[in-house]
């Protein structure tokens, strides 16, 4: 038997003699002005398209069938995670797989086409495919990723989250993965949507829960239709028509293998749901990580733990569960962030063409208030149908922006007389110090004029040049790479968090920046937006000042502890335990 | 003194005169129409006498129903359902149908009748834009908008046509399709507030905020008391993120009428933003009892709650309106399918 902790306090060891190791992410044209937090008079976001350069080829397969299978429109997600531990974040695409297909072999060269794929990134711009290499062929109709280091042996691994049975690969640390999905309990049949990492029973272990969306039969496949014209026109059915499916948390046992718990979890204490996103944090801050699901067309569910990893949803009284008008959405996908800097962590969910996209405030005391139409979301939001979200501080100014992928479910609306469009352009909106988004995507890059039909999105510098790159997935399009171009001073500082007492991928950890006079609260999170993970090293503006730079870390098991004297521009790996600080959990106490 | 007696005097002889002519005419009126009542009644009785002896004579019972619609249109109803298809008065019997189970708010009837007159008469425009109506009130949108569309293709190219598309449009959720058909009312009404008004909510609804502008300041200049105008200018402030300038737009509106549910709604919403959440509780509370069922209302009154820290009661709005929520309750742009069957029955 395994045990992660003890393999845990060694990498540790290891890890410390290069503790707070600067990585070398200088910015340049450093401006040595004093001023905290900027807002510029003029945005200068611009994202660009350098897919082909960095040579990602990944196409994603979904065709769609004449009676139009629902599971085909869903899409895949792309996760962010660096698997060889080079300090650059390389490349995971979930792929989709055409309905009924032939089953190929796995040492069928053609199969890596049709597999998620794995693309290391080479450092240099460029990225190479590495899936065959790395074990990774799989072919399924792949959803959700979930990047976490569930055995604390210092290597990220993969859970992937299947319209059929789930994935776990066990990244071996020698550049290579192996599947564990039956071994370790992990291979639950649903019809899985978003799946992340989270120690969800303070165990110091990542736990894992994966949102069912729907619950189909593949020999009795529902299938919806309308007669137009004489003709009987197929369209995906609303979820009204499918029955939900229940959730699933699995607990790390610590021996390799997990435990379906999510009836003891309290998951089954209501009906099942058609859920899609996920997001999980410490909503209410008493220690524990909750979860946040958007589920299509019902109300969205807060699973409030107990300490224990016993949950009760909470999202009716704390407001979350319905938008401002007591009305349903059509959750898609959830991004999370502080983005008023209040200190608190707040809600994004994306929805369905006609509804808004929500932005929930988070007013502490477990209560949030629905701020879309104040905030300027309500407008770009309503013509599009929204999936993959995430909160990103685009011009390093220490306020989180935000970026949409869109596109619709239904390819077929104007045969049936409507005009919502199929393919729909992404969005960038940029956060007016908390007050207001500006949407900028007209000037954000030819790639925001472009109509698409998006599905996951995920974040990570890729390039490590201190500013936030975007991977976008598409159904059955090609993934983007968006290098993030703006023209900026500010600066930002990056974070890696190692938990040792704590899941070593340090998932629910608060990171409090001060910066001048300012704070700053940003989190280690797991997956988010739609079916995605983005990096792991957590990046944020700090504006234009010179620093230093204090960061406060409450790690996922309570303690807390300060790092002084940090640069902005650099990067630091700050690992728990180790910190010039003394224990401040103690001292609060 | 003199003066005013004297226009008194004149007065008073002008109105009686006319008073007096008046009452003439009216009495002439009363007696023709006494006469054609009563000859009426007789025909009815004949009618009525008939029928007993030949229950099958269709044209009978349609010229029974003719004459009685109006006095007893749910006779006439029975009345005109013995016309057949065979019979050449038919349509006529049908639409007669039509119009009484209109008028009498019959639906499924009314729907029937004018179903069969759009097969018969698919070039008659009227007869679409009825349909399009029913059907419009029965949430029925996607094929209101088809006869509605039917119907000014036919050649019924009146703003009123027009402004029956925006309608369904409107409350199918897909607002922002409404500025085509509104801008052909304008074409021919130009000063047509509900126009300008629904293009502006069009406008706000898909995010156009400058035309939404144009055309409330628009509607406000023709009539500065529209509370519409002014809350729509609010919205369109508070999407901008200009707090106050919404404050300041909806205590105009509130001081048009003080009661205008939306605009204390929308105060409301604006105060709970501030965090002003005893002034929003203390707005909204009052009306509880009278919009207890409007689950925006519900839904208002909860976040105020919980601003003040009150989550028993929030707790207990929110479940009210999760059971307002209807099954069917769905956002009316949603795709709704005819039929859902299984592969496998295939």
């Amino acid at each position: 038997m395994i045990n992660f902790r003890s393999k845990s306090v060694s990498a540790c060891l290891c890890l410390r003699s290069w503790m707070m190791v600067l990585c070398c992410g200088c910015l340049s044209g450093i401006d040595g002005s004093t001023c905290v937090l900027a807002q510029e008079q003029q945005p200068a976001i611009l994202f660009q398209d350098v897919t082909e350069n960095s040579q990602l080829q990944f196409q994603h397969q979904s065709p769609t069938t004449t009676k139009r299978h629902l599971h085909l429109m869903m899409g895949s997600g792309v996760g962010w995670l660096d698997f060889d531990n080079d300090g650059f974040p390389d490349l995971y695409c979930g792929q989709g797989e055409e309905w009924r297909r032939a089953k190929k072999k796995k040492s069928d060269v053609s199969a890596v086409s049709l597999s998620n794929r794995l693309f290391r990134n080479q450092g240099k711009s460029s990225f190479q495919d590495v899936t065959a290499l790395a074990g990774l062929i799989s072919i399924g109709y792949s959803m959700g990723i979930a990047v976490g280091d569930y055995n604390h042996d210092g290597f990220e691994d993969l859970y992937v989250s299947q319209f059929g049975r789930n994935l776990l690969y066990c990244n071996n640390g020698d550049g290579t993965f192996s599947k564990t999905s039956q071994s370790a309990h992990v291979d639950d049949p649903g019809f899985g949507a978003s799946c992340t990492w989270a120690d969800l029973n303070g165990d110091g272990l990542l736990d894992l829960y994966v949102v069912n969306y729907l619950e189909i039969d593949r020999e009795k496949y529902p299938l919806c239709s309308r007669k137009v014209d004489g003709s009987r026109v197929y369209f995906i059915c609303h979820p009204r028509y499918v029955r939900g499916q229940y959730d699933v948390i699995y607990r790390n046992l610590g021996n390799g293998s997990f435990l379906n718990v999510s009836k003891k979890a309290g998951l089954h204490s209501e009906s099942a749901r058609q859920g899609l996103g996920v997001f999980t944090a410490d909503f209410d801050r008493d220690g524990d990580m909750d979860v946040y699901i958007a589920n299509d067309s019902v109300a969205n569910q807060l699973w409030v733990n107990n300490g224990h990893g016993v949950f009760t949803d909470q999202a009716l009284v704390a407001g979350v569960a319905f938008n401002r008008a007591g009305d349903r959405e059509a959750g898609m996908g959830i991004a999370g962030a502080d983005y008023n800097n209040d200190g608190k962590i707040d809600l994004f969910v994306t929805n369905y063409y006609g509804e808004t996209n929500t932005l929930y405030r988070n007013e502490g005391a477990l209560f949030f208030l629905d701020v879309t139409d104040e905030t300027g979301l309500a407008m770009p939001s309503r013509m599009r149908l929204g999936f993959g979200a995430s909160f990103l501080d685009m011009n390093n100014d220490g306020w989180e922006d935000l970026f949409v992928t869109n596109g619709h479910v239904h390819d077929r609306l104007a045969q049936l007389g409507r005009n919502e469009p199929y393919e729909q352009e992404p969005q960038v909106l940029l956060n007016q110090a908390g007050k207001w988004f500006r949407n900028v995507s007209q000037q954000a890059g030819p790639f925001f004029q472009k109509k698409q039909v998006g599905r996951g999105s995920a974040v990570a510098d890729f390039n490590r040049d201190g500013l936030p790159d975007l991977a976008v997935s598409h159904l059955n399009g090609k993934l983007v790479l968006l290098e993030n171009r703006s023209v900026t001073a500010n600066q930002s500082i990056g974070l890696q968090l190692i938990g040792t007492a704590s899941n070593r991928s340090a998932n629910g950890a608060i990171i409090e920046l001060t910066v001048a006079s300012e704070k700053l609260t940003r989190y280690c999170q797991g997956s988010s937006s739609y079916l995605s993970a983005d990096e792991n090293w957590v990046l944020s503006g700090v504006g234009k000042s010179p620093g230093p730079v204090t960061a406060k870390v409450t790690w996922p098991l309570g303690k807390t502890e300060i790092w002084s004297g940090l640069q902005p521009g650099r990067r630091y790996t700050l690992i728990e335990g180790a910190s010039d600080s003394q224990d401040l959990s103690q001292i609060q106490r | 003194m003199a003066v005013i007696g004297v226009a008194v005097l004149l007065i008073y002889y002008f109105y009686g005169r006319s008073d007096s002519s008046h009452s003439k005419k009216t009495d002439q009126v009363e007696l023709t129409q006494g006469s054609e009542e009563s000859q009426e009644k007789v025909k009815q009785k004949e009618l009525i006498a008939y029928l007993k002896q030949h229950p099958n004579d269709e044209f009978a019972h349609f010229q029974l129903g003719q004459l009685i619609k109006d006095r007893a249109p749910f006779q006439a109803l029975e009345n005109f359902s013995h016309v057949t298809p065979h019979h050449p008065r038919y349509y006529e019997a049908v639409e007669a149908i039509a119009g009484i189970s209109l008028n009498q708010k019959l639906p499924k009837q009314a729907k029937k009748a004018l179903v069969a007159l759009v097969r018969k008469y698919p070039q008659q425009s009227r007869y679409q834009d009825m349909l399009a109506r029913l059907l419009l009130s029965e949430g029925d949108y996607d094929r209101a908008l088809k006869y509605a569309t039917r119907s000014i293709e036919l050649g019924a190219d009146q703003a009123e046509n027009y402004m029956l598309v925006a309608n369904i449009l409107r409350q199918a959720g897909r607002a922002s399709e409404m500025p085509g058909p509104l801008k052909q009312v304008l074409f021919l009404e130009p000063e047509s507030l509900e126009a300008h008004l629904d293009l502006a909510y069009a406008a706000l609804y898909s995010g156009d905020l400058d035309t939404a502008e144009r055309e409330a300041r628009w509607c406000l200049n023709q009539n500065p008391l529209s509370n519409t105008a002014l809350r729509y200018l609010a919205q369109i402030d508070r999407n901008r993120g200009r707090i106050p300038e919404a404050f300041s737009h909806i205590e105009q509106a509130l001081v048009i009428d003080p009661e205008d549910f939306e605009s204390l709604l929308l105060k409301a919403d604006l105060l709970i933003y501030q965090r002003e959440g005893q002034q929003a509780y203390d707005l909204l509370k009052p009306l509880y009892l009278q919009h207890q069922t409007d689950r925006r209302f519900i839904t208002a009154l909860s976040r105020a709650a919980g601003l003040v820290g009150n989550r028993e009661e929030v707790l207990q709005l929110q479940r009210q309106n999760q059971l307002l929520i209807k099954e069917d309750d769905l956002k009316p742009s949603t795709l709704q399918s005819e039929t859902v069957e299984d592969s496998h029955s295939r």
